[in-house]
């Protein structure tokens, strides 16, 4: 047992009586008010996802973070340089012999589609992705996004998790172990894989490290439900409630012979929340009742049933959404396929790879950002569109595609707390570094928890001697997207 | 601002300045929050004299006379928001600074006072933890009693009267029962054994037993992150790590002294007696294949390998001495007063150290490697025999032209050595003209490869698809040997043909036919590699088709075998086709060549005496013989461990852990804080050796206080779900401060006075009458047992036990051990419940087959580092990418779910309703007792099955009271 437990019995043990002022006085008092001290929310083992105040007023109560895995070229979407229209085929002034990841570079090359300007803002965005480009006026761009690694892996991890190593708790854990979530027929925290696969890192993008496991996302999408959910076949609807009650009767049983125990008590309840998510998750998953008219919004019948199985995981992310789950990861793009081959990355024919790609993710992400405004989410909701870096603006030495580039890409917000039609930040005239208002992951991160209300030097977990936090000793807040 | 310039005009000497009533207190007031001592922003104290002249990060902060210069007063005055201090808030008045300035420029006196003095002693030097541990004499004294009547209920019951409380009785029979087994076991009693042994006696059976080592084990591997894969993106197999589990087991299992138990690993290797499997122990946590060995860049490969020492270092001082080292390898440690460069110290240790399979038992090894040697050159000598007798034969690789090798990528011929292809397309089978014998070359990756027009074949192993240098008759790029045994290929007399996985070539027959003039033959030769012994671990594979037949093939080749080839090539055979492939692990190091391949002519075919012709048959038996026994010599034992043979660089230090930023030079040694040996362990010409010696013998040295008091805190805390100090890996500033310091002197004491029994610490514990009290409230108890549910609330002076709920792998084992299923094999390599699949990331998909090598203890599970195992990640199984002193424990719904809808408790519910026939057998197996009469009534009402499914659920199941 660590001592987070001990503080939990603690409380659980003693404080249950007390009324909520008292709780909260005698949790300031812990913290001594001190304005950088570590703060560690307490967690009440019955209900691990009972909602928690968050350390100041939110912006944002919720967030849906899509992730575009294998480095999504940011040359060839939202970054718009003419220059590199301009010098296509020639070499990048300045870059010598440049060794990237695979290797060296030929020359500069121009995007693959056209730009236009788009909404009212007039926001240049490529020909790739038009129906996305027809929501700019919703977007926060941030061009100047920088990573640490140039290796998927360690990349993914520090986008996911904030570290380049294994073993650290995701952005979502860390949210939902702040603050628990609205409701509690549901896990907090729930990451929808592509219908292709997972990413690189698989699970350690929603894992919960050495946070408590509760805290882990809870993976499913629209054609894969929860492992575990369902009860055996052979068994009767009956025979269930049957068994069922005869296991509270023991539980109970056994809990009148020690009484006050809180976790005794917290497991009971834990199968009451599981039969209620047994309910929940069959219903979140039953897209009958979306109105044909959304059903052809997003392209949930279309006939590449990679496009119609992201359709249907936009609508699902819609709908954990509607129904207050904490954090909501949407995938796009799955490593297990191989290079560029189910996702961005695009080293040898990108011309033909995001051919493939972009017609996936557009017009069903676009219709989830249509759809999530026009239903008044966007107002508590945070939007977060990320990959793991970006792509140089050359193309790689004897092959027609862009090599790892986490010198310089584009990540954008939308919704609660950030501007719209805004971007911060810019790469130079090739997209190749980023120059103005260069910004770190350490940065988003701090500034997503900010938009929840959430100081992300104080929000900590004591691990092996350090008080552990998803920005590291970094991060700031990017005051100059917030509303 | 009228005031201010007329103040700061009075010249500062007309103005003495009172530092105790007016400079003090200023300071206090707006600097010392923090620049104080609790927190040093820059590493700048104002609260005391003798910090606030050494001054900060950036220098002396005040320099006396000089307040226009000093930067405390450049700060203060700064109208810069980025500059001005303090960084919060209003600032100080313009009459404060004033008094500030004149203060400096009158010469800063600072009056010393008892703060001032006070603050030259480092508290931190006085910390518990490092303070030698008390004698059982000075223990016994202040109890007024005599120091052999010290016992843990002596020191527990203490503080128990001093705050009021009184302990529980003791639990009944069956509860400590359960509770002995599951603490010393992690298994449930037998339910069929209802015999009443008396409970030390059981104490003693139970200490005895060879699952006791299993349970036990499971916490180590916690605290040194053990898996069996590496870890990172290619998570690649570490098939010999198994190897240290099983001594780790064995270690506690023999009651091992914890001094030599420590020593063997770190330094296993260097003792009187050797062991070598302990090693696991450095190598246990993750290691990055791809910045270690597969990327191009040297910053890359240099910030793995900092990852690496600094795990290892870790790892070494949390998991024996309790301290957190690692808060030291970008500044110096926060809380404890240990330096960056004492951690950079600790480095110099291990930095000859490269984690890595090595040879168990050295010895042996050598004489395995004798005989190979001796076999394959006995071999070597019948074949040259043979050769002669049957005739010359046909060289094949002399049918590229000399010193030259094909272009696998267009079939040209090259002199050129050339480098690393990674992206050609596999399976495509390219012309080479200019060798009119050779019909094809190509990229193999398999299942299904092509050889030759029309014509593809299976069994060839997938692969990377990469490719290096040509087919080549010469040594390739980066050849290291061109011989097997003393025979040098590359010499004059003999011939070889390189071929660098992943390549392969196939020979049109009835061309060679035509060129030699022979008909029915046979392939001979030798495969091998010509690497050195730094790709020890480098795999390949060579096989040989005859048109679409495979005639041979040897996977997984080490660089230290060879393969003799004596094949037939009959007479009506169109093509031969030569394979190598990469062993599953890259192209790294996969220099395969063939020495001396020749097509001979089959016997039959030749016009020989009876005599030769008899001759060449007994060579021939002879050679099958040599080849069959060399087959049959067995790998020597291998243990993922640590392989140490160079001179270790210079380690310097890392300004900001930034190993692109390096500082001064560091010699091998530990940090002073402790000071029960010195922490110098040499020079940068101490050999690698020595300094692991050194260190393991500093660890384990018996005034060392923190070793001992570390490892009897970790026993108590699994034996009572919380520690005496609850932070087990932290005994640092940083961590808990121990509820009872004088019981964990007097286990530490009893622990080095008892030869560093560890057993000895075990039956202490579970003999006292602390650890036999009931779990239970107890508020209908009495008064003290309600005083004690609200006084002392997580139960730190321990007036009960504590309930504990059962972790993940305990659970698994008890559900396997009351359906009757549990395997209990013991050791060996460990069972794997997933698919593997070999691939760039290998892939791991877990499955659950209803199968007896599956139904083992969870301690020999085949843990893979990367892909969380669902089932016991859901029930709390920590990370192996972290350190674990103490499991976290969580309820969740996805816990409900898992444990009543996975598939592996539904087949062990089958098997335990099938076990127990009935509901009275059923509630005997699951809790060790009978059903009472309702239970009963209520569990006929239901199937079998399903009550065994919920009893499996209970929450008596599932916690030891």
């Amino acid at each position: 047992m660590n001592h987070l437990l001990n503080r939990r019995h603690f409380l659980n043990r003693t404080v249950t009586g007390l009324s909520s002022i008292a709780l909260t006085s005698l949790l300031k008092q812990d913290n001594l008010l001190a304005s950088d001290s570590p703060i560690r929310p307490f967690i009440d083992p019955s209900r691990p996802y009972a909602p928690r105040p968050p350390h100041f007023e939110p912006k944002a109560k919720q967030v849906l973070m899509i992730f575009c895995s294998g480095a999504m070229s940011h040359v060839d979407t939202w970054d718009y340089k003419p220059e590199l229209f301009k010098r296509h085929d020639t070499p990048m002034p300045g870059s010598g012999n440049l060794i990237t990841f695979q290797g060296e570079q030929g020359n500069l090359i121009k995007p693959i589609r056209d730009f236009k300007p788009r909404g009212q803002s007039g926001k240049m965005i490529s020909d790739l992705l038009p129906n996305l480009a027809e929501m700019a006026d919703e977007m926060c761009f941030i061009h100047s996004m920088t990573a640490k690694s140039n290796t998927h892996g360690p990349a993914e991890n520090q986008m996911g998790t904030g570290y380049i190593l294994d073993g650290f708790p995701s952005a979502g854990a860390w949210v939902t172990y702040a603050l628990g979530s609205e409701n509690q027929n549901f896990p907090a925290f729930v990451a929808i894989p592509d219908p292709r696969g997972v990413p690189q890192i698989g699970p350690r993008h929603w894992g919960s490290a050495f946070l408590p496991a509760s805290f882990q996302g809870t993976a499913f999408n629209a054609n894969k439900p929860i492992p575990n959910l369902a009860r055996p076949e052979s068994i009767s609807d009956k025979a269930e409630r049957d068994t069922r009650d005869f296991l509270k009767r023991l539980n109970d049983r056994h809990l009148e012979q020690n009484p006050g125990d809180s976790d005794l008590a917290a497991r009971i309840s834990s199968y009451e929340l599981a039969a209620r998510m047994q309910l929940a998750a069959v219903e979140i998953n039953d897209l009958s009742s979306e109105s044909p008219a959304t059903r052809a919004l997003y392209g949930t019948e279309d006939t590449n049933v990679n496009k119609a199985g992201f359709a249907k995981n936009c609508i699902l992310a819609r709908r954990l959404i509607e129904r207050g789950v904490r954090f909501v990861q949407l995938f796009n793009g799955s490593y297990a396929m191989g290079e560029g081959v189910g996702n961005w990355d695009g080293h040898k024919k990108i011309h033909d790879q995001y051919a493939v790609h972009a017609p996936i993710l557009d017009q069903p992400c676009a219709a989830l950002l249509k759809d999530m405004k026009a239903r008044g989410l966007l107002k508590d909701t945070l939007v977060v569109f990320v990959t793991e870096f970006g792509r140089m603006p050359t193309f790689q030495k004897g092959a027609n595609g862009r090599d790892h580039n986490p010198k310089g890409f584009t990540v954008w917000l939308s919704g609660a707390g950030v501007k719209r039609a805004y971007s911060h930040g810019s790469t130079d005239d090739f997209g190749y570094q980023a120059v103005e208002n260069v910004t770190t992951i350490y940065d988003l991160h701090a500034t997503m928890l900010h938009l929840l209300g959430l100081n992300h030097e104080r929000l900590s977990f004591y691990n092996n001697g350090i008080e552990r936090r998803l920005t590291d000793v970094h991060g700031h807040v990017i005051k100059d997207i917030l509303a | 601002m009228k005031l201010l310039l007329s103040v700061l005009c009075v010249p500062s000497v007309l103005l003495a300045v009172d530092f105790d009533r007016e400079i003090r207190p200023l300071l206090q007031k707006h600097c010392i929050e923090c620049h104080g001592e609790k927190k040093q922003k820059g590493e700048l104290r104002l609260d005391a004299k003798f910090h606030a002249f050494k001054g900060g990060h950036d220098g002396p902060a005040i320099l006396a006379g000089k307040a226009d210069a000093s930067p405390l007063f450049q700060r203060i005055s700064s109208t810069d928001d980025d500059e001005k201090m303090p960084p919060k808030g209003d600032g100080l008045k313009p009459e404060e600074i004033a008094l500030l300035k004149i203060w400096i420029n009158s010469g800063a006196k600072w009056p010393e006072n008892a703060t001032d003095k006070a603050a030259l002693t480092d508290k931190r030097l006085q910390h518990w933890s490092v303070q030698p541990i008390k004698v059982a004499s000075a223990l016994a004294e202040p109890l007024g009693l005599k120091p052999e009547l010290l016992s843990i209920d002596t020191f527990i019951e203490a503080k128990l009267r001093e705050n009021k409380l009184t302990p529980s009785p003791e639990a009944d029979a069956r509860t400590l029962k359960r509770r002995l087994h599951f603490d010393l076991l992690g298994l449930p009693p037998d339910a069929s054994d209802r015999s009443d042994q008396a409970y030390e006696s059981l104490v003693d059976t139970l200490l005895a037993s060879p699952h006791f080592g299993e349970r036990q084990a499971r916490h180590w591997l916690d605290i040194v992150h053990y898996a069996d894969t590496h870890g990172f993106e290619r998570d690649q197999l570490r098939p010999n790590a198994w190897r240290y589990r099983d001594y780790v087991i064995e270690s506690f299992n023999a009651d091992k002294p914890y001094d030599q138990f420590i020593k063997e690993q770190i330094a296993g290797d260097l003792l009187p007696k050797p062991t070598i499997t302990a090693l696991g122990f450095l190598s246990a946590g993750p290691w990055d294949f791809v910045g270690q060995q597969e990327t191009r860049s040297d910053m890359l490969r240099r910030a793995a390998r900092a990852l690496d020492l600094d795990d290892m270092v870790t790892q070494t001082l949390t998991a024996t001495m309790g301290i957190t080292i690692n808060c030291a390898r970008c500044h110096d440690h926060k809380l404890d007063p240990i330096t960056q460069e004492e951690y950079y110290r600790l480095w110099a240790v291990f930095a000859g150290v490269k984690r890595g399979d090595r040879e168990t038992d050295a010895a042996e090894s050598k004489r395995l490697d004798a005989e190979k040697a001796r076999l394959s050159k006995e071999l070597a000598q019948t074949r040259t025999q043979i050769a002669k007798l049957a005739g010359e034969g046909f060289e094949l690789a002399k049918l590229i032209p000399e010193a030259s090798g094909i272009d696998v990528r267009n079939g040209s011929i090259t002199k050129e050595k050339l480098g690393y292809f990674r992206d050609i397309q596999t399976n495509r089978l390219q012309k080479v003209p200019s060798v009119p014998s050779v019909l094809w070359v190509f990229v193999p990756n398999g299942p299904k490869v092509p050889i030759a027009f029309k014509q593809e074949v299976s069994g060839i192993p997938a692969t990377s698809g990469h490719y290096w240098d040509t087919i080549a008759n010469r040594p390739l790029n980066a050849q290291r040997t061109t011989k097997i045994g003393s025979t040098d290929y590359a010499a004059k007399s003999h011939s070889m043909l390189a071929m660098h996985a992943n390549s392969g070539i196939t020979f049109d027959l009835a061309k060679l036919r035509e060129q030699s003039g022979l008909k029915a033959m046979r392939l001979t030769g030798l495969v091998a590699f010509g690497a050195d012994k730094a790709a020890s671990a480098s795999k390949a594979d060579f096989t040989v088709f005859v048109d679409a037949e495979m005639k041979f093939q040897k996977l997984k080749l080490r660089k230290d075998e060879t393969a003799a080839l004596d094949l037939e090539v009959p007479a009506k055979a169109k093509t031969l086709t030569l394979i190598a492939t990469d062993g599953g692990d890259g192209i790294g190091n996969d220099l395969l060549f063939i020495g001396d391949p020749k097509l001979v002519p089959e016997i039959a075919e030749t016009r020989l005496t009876e005599a030769d012709a008899a001759q060449l048959k007994k060579l021939r038996a002879t050679a099958a013989k040599l080849d069959a026994d060399l087959k049959a010599l067995p790998e020597p034992d291998k243990v993922y461990a640590i392989v140490s043979n160079e001179q270790p660089p210079i380690i310097k230090v890392q300004r900001r852990g930034n190993p692109e930023d390096e500082a001064q030079e560091v010699t091998p040694g530990a940090f002073s804080w402790v000071k029960h040996a010195s922490a110098a362990f040499g020079d940068q010409t101490t050999p690698e050796a020595q300094r692991r010696l050194a260190l393991a013998n500093w660890i384990t040295h018996p005034d060392n206080p923190l070793t001992a008091r570390v490892i009897v805190n970790r026993l108590w805390h699994h034996h009572f779900g919380q520690g005496l100090v609850a932070t087990p890996s932290d005994f640092g500033l940083g961590g808990d401060k121990p509820s009872h310091p004088e019981l964990l002197d007097f286990l530490a004491n009893e622990l080095i006075t008892h030869g560093w029994s560890l057993k000895h610490i075990h039956k202490l514990i579970v003999m006292s009458k602390t650890y036999r009290q009931e779990s239970g409230f107890g508020f209908s108890r009495n008064d003290a047992a309600k005083a004690a549910a609200t006084l002392d609330f997580s139960n730190r002076l321990l007036s009960r036990q504590n309930p504990r709920r059962l972790d993940a792998e305990t659970l698994r084992d008890t559900v396997l051990a009351v359906s009757g299923k549990l395997n209990l094999t013991r050791g060996g390599p460990g069972y794997r419940d997933f698919n593997y699949t070999e691939a760039y990331a290998p892939i791991y998909d877990y499955v659950t087959p209803d199968k007896p090598e599956l139904w083992r203890r969870s301690i020999y599970r085949f843990i893979v580092r990367t892909t969380p195992h669902q089932f016991m990640t859901t029930l709390d199984c920590p990370d192996p990418a972290n350190f674990t002193p103490a499991r976290a424990q969580t309820t969740t719904a996805l816990q409900a779910l898992t444990l009543s809808n996975n598939e592996f408790m539904l087949q062990q519910s089958r098997h335990l309703a099938e076990r127990a026939k009935t509901p009275e057998r059923a509630f005997q197996l699951c809790f060790q007792r009978d059903a009472t009469p309702e239970e009963l009534a209520a569990a006929k009402q239901i199937d079998i099955f399903s009550l065994c499914r919920m009893l499996l659920n209970a929450n008596e199941f599932i916690y030891v009271d």
